[in-house]
């Protein structure tokens, strides 16, 4: 039964491989999609489009379309026929006719609900007895890595999950669950290779996460972490009595708590090469302003890798670097008030020409342009902190109004004298 | 799932397997198992147990476990063996190549050591000055007699005070230092004045408040700073204000150190009073008690509130001073010495107070993280309240400096 399945499966498949033929008076041919038109015949190739005149073409072959085929398919297959009934659903994906596959699978499911075969293409998984979708089953693999379930992960869930999850494209999310397993299982070596796959593959700050993983178990390759400080940091300030859940001392990487702690030592050596470059663009703010933003954007550089290791560990110096770029933006735009207030005092002093006066406005609005781009870059800088940068914003905004209304009154000026 | 697919499965896991194993090399692998016993051990608190193990590992004569010296002195250190900690912590730092192990392996003989002396509690001058001593320091002399140590030059109409002036001033500035800002240098010279009494007190000491029995100043004269503290040698009945020594010298100091340490930043007011009562030598227990009972009441400054108000609207006081000083000793208590410097500095360069502690403790940042300090530290100043109402009656205070 299998036998025949499989062969008409096959027959099906040679079959689909072909399309329209044109067949021209000269003796060529051409296999694609023929379109006929008014006077001439397109077929369309994988490598473009060829029209020929009418007189030219000897012969079309309309092959049917892949829908006319699996009604065609259909109608063959015996009632009760599982096995049959899969190869044309097979057939139909394969022709990306999805809807169609998936509704057949469905129809064989409702005959035979533990068909392996159909569950599998449609990415269902049986865990704890009972078949599940996809998404389900990855949730469900979350849970038991959360529970500790180990084991029953390795052994059962995860080999038939990544194979589900390539078609879907879900495979860093299991390769997440898996190294995961395998380092809370002691497998360390195994979770090392892993994670350094996730790393290389992850968007950016998750690759620094899987990175710094890598790292800390490629320096601990025996599982043992020596954990300098308490942890969780805030334990010992919170509770005396409790205090911290892990002592200062040697500890399994096992541990999803000491993987953490030795993360946050990473995040904490980040910080500390941060905060350096922090010190360094301080003291050069006054002296050298565009060497104090080169140092602060290393120093963000910094705190965004101790962020993506530990979401919000450095964001109180993230914010930091805003308001300080911020203040020396303020700083320019000060100046820039300065000149405009000097070119309005030149303007309403000085007898000037019609050109010239001409000129002086455009200038000024120029000046006003200028300072509204830079009230706009204070806007971008402050929008990931808006609870922490009020101020900075509310200025930012009411010196936009006001430029906006002078500029308002300047352009009228150059409106009037045309 | 069909059979082949299972087959490609199972292939495919094997490849990775070998392929990471490969990676790694055999090494690490051949102790990791015995390592994870010993640290299960360890974790389940069978400290015996995992130093056995471990010391199996870290001895074994062809190829020693260097890192396993890490878990015999963990073990060793918890169930209070610190001579053989201090020794397995030497043997790690002799075989290990992690500089983030060394700096733990130092820090941890350092601290074994902290825990084998004894508690330096000063003890009060009152309690070391017999009644002769203090006769001969109430005494007040015509001349003015100059005592200078390492970093004051002190000024009294009397030599002993002077001396002894001397001598407390380099002890309390040694430790407020080292214990109270937590390793803080202090290469400086302070002048230190003891005027006869209240009256030559107020007349010398500028701008001092009349009730004041010292004060501090650092002002800037002819380009040089001057460090300044003054000081009552005795007291309204004339009898040597023994309080100078184990009070007011030290709550001044500190300030002056303190006020050095923030330069032209702005100190907090409640951490600088906090702070300077905590350098005291004798501990006001009326202020325990005072900030115990307001935590749990009405009268209570809530934290926000404390940390925010200046000398201009500290409301009561003796409450302010009461919380002040309980919070600052329960931040001082709960932080180890590394993290209170951090504090102090963040505190420096313009942190709120919250703020600062989740820097100095490194810990992501978190909205609720300023009501649960409120709620810790007023659970704290409650239990502290309580300790002293069951030792009031007793002569010594019960809180020393130690550190969690």
């Amino acid at each position: 039964m299998a036998r025949k399945a499989l062969l008409l499966c096959l027959a099906i498949c040679v079959g689909s491989a072909s399309a329209d033929r044109l067949v021209l008076r000269d003796g060529r041919s051409f296999d694609g999609v023929v379109t006929v038109l008014d006077d001439a015949v397109e077929i369309e190739l994988a490598y473009g489009t060829i029209r020929f005149l009418r007189d030219q073409v000897r012969r079309i072959e309309f092959k049917e379309t892949p829908e006319a085929q699996l009604s065609q398919k259909l109608a063959t297959v015996p009632s009760g026929d599982v096995e049959t009934l899969f190869a044309v659903a097979r057939w139909a994906q394969e022709q990306g006719l999805d809807e169609k596959a998936k509704e057949l699978y469905k129809r064989i499911l409702k005959t035979s609900p533990n068909h392996a075969a159909t569950r599998c293409e449609l990415g269902h998984m049986k865990i704890d007895g009972q078949w599940r979708e996809f998404d389900a089953s990855l949730e469900l693999a979350r849970g038991k890595l959360q529970a500790g379930h180990y084991q029953v992960l390795l052994d059962d869930i995860l080999p038939i999950l990544i194979e589900l999850a390539k078609p879907r494209r879900k495979t860093l999310a299991v390769t997440d669950i898996l190294a995961y397993a395998q380092l809370r299982s002691g497998l360390f070596a195994q979770a090392t290779a892993n994670f350094e796959a996730l790393a290389a593959k992850s968007p950016n700050r998750q690759a620094i996460r899987y990175g710094a993983i890598v790292e800390i178990l490629k320096r601990n390759a025996d599982g043992m972490y020596v954990l300098a400080e308490p942890y969780p940091p805030k334990a010992t300030i919170l509770s005396a009595e409790a205090g911290p859940a892990l002592r200062p001392g040697a500890a399994s990487l096992s541990r999803p708590l000491v993987l953490k702690a030795a993360l946050r030592d990473r995040a904490k050596e980040q910080i500390v090469s941060g905060r350096a470059l922090l010190e360094a663009a301080r003291s050069l703010e006054a002296s050298d302003p565009d060497a104090a933003k080169a140092k602060y954007f290393q120093a963000e550089k910094c705190f965004n890798r101790a962020d993506a290791m530990v979401p919000d560990i450095a964001r109180s110096y993230r914010v930091e670097i805003a308001r300080r770029r911020i203040a020396a933006i303020r700083n320019e735009t000060q100046a820039d008030a300065r000149n405009f207030d000097a070119s309005m005092a030149k303007l309403g002093n000085q007898d000037l020409s019609a050109k010239d006066y001409h000129t002086m406005v455009l200038r000024m609005i120029r000046q006003l342009d200028d300072v509204r781009g830079k009230l706009g870059t204070i806007q971008t800088i402050a929008k990931p902190f808006p609870n922490d940068l009020v101020l900075e914003v509310q200025w930012a905004k009411a010196d936009l109004k006001k430029i906006e209304s002078m500029r308002q009154v300047l352009a009228a000026e150059v409106e009037g004298e045309r | 799932m069909n059979g082949r697919n299972l087959a490609k499965i199972a292939v495919a896991m094997a490849a990775l397997a070998a392929a990471a194993v490969a990676a790694t090399g055999p090494g690490p692998g051949d102790v990791a198992a015995p390592i994870q016993a010993a640290l299960k051990h360890l974790r389940d608190g069978q400290h015996l147990q995992a130093e056995q193990l471990a010391m199996e590992l870290a001895s074994d004569a062809d190829r020693p476990a260097g890192r396993a010296w890490a878990i015999v002195a963990t073990a060793r250190q918890r169930r209070g063996e610190l001579d053989g900690a201090i020794r397995a912590y030497r043997l790690l730092l002799a075989s290990c190549e992690s500089n983030h192990v060394r700096r733990h392996a130092g820090k941890q003989i350092e601290s074994c050591r902290r825990a084998q002396g004894s508690p330096r509690r000063p003890v009060p001058a009152r309690k070391r000055l017999d009644k002769k001593e203090l006769a001969a320091l109430g005494k007040v002399y015509r001349e003015t007699y100059v005592e200078t140590s390492d970093h004051f030059v002190v000024r009294a109409r009397n030599p002993h005070v002077a001396k002894l002036v001397a001598t407390e001033a380099e002890v309390n500035l040694e430790r407020i230092c080292r214990d109270i800002l937590a390793g803080q240098e202090y290469p400086h010279s302070v002048e230190v004045y003891v005027w006869a009494n209240s009256t030559d007190y107020a007349a010398n000491a500028e701008d001092a408040p009349e009730w004041s029995g010292g004060r501090y100043s650092l002002e800037k004269r002819d380009g040089m700073l001057v460090r300044r503290i003054d000081l009552t040698q005795c007291d309204k009945s004339g009898r040597f204000a023994v309080v100078i020594l184990d009070r007011v010298l030290p709550h001044e100091m500190c300030h002056l150190v303190v006020r050095e340490f923030f330069g032209d930043a702005t100190v907090p007011l409640y951490l600088n009073e906090g702070l300077a009562m905590l350098a005291e030598i004798t501990i006001d227990n009326d202020r325990i008690l005072l900030a115990g009972a307001s935590v749990n009441g009405e009268t209570k400054i809530a934290l926000p509130n404390l940390l925010a108000r200046d000398r201009s609207d500290m409301g009561d006081p003796a409450l302010y001073y009461a919380e002040s000083y309980s919070f600052s000793s329960f931040l001082h208590r709960r932080l180890s010495a590394e993290q209170f410097r951090e504090f102090l500095h963040h505190l420096k360069t313009g942190c709120a107070t919250v703020d600062a502690l989740e820097r100095a403790v490194c810990a992501p940042q978190d909205e609720a993280f300023a009501a649960q300090l409120a709620a810790a530290w007023e659970e704290d100043a409650a239990a502290q309240a309580q300790i002293v109402r069951a030792l009031r009656g007793q002569d010594e205070a019960p809180f020393g400096a130690e550190r969690h």
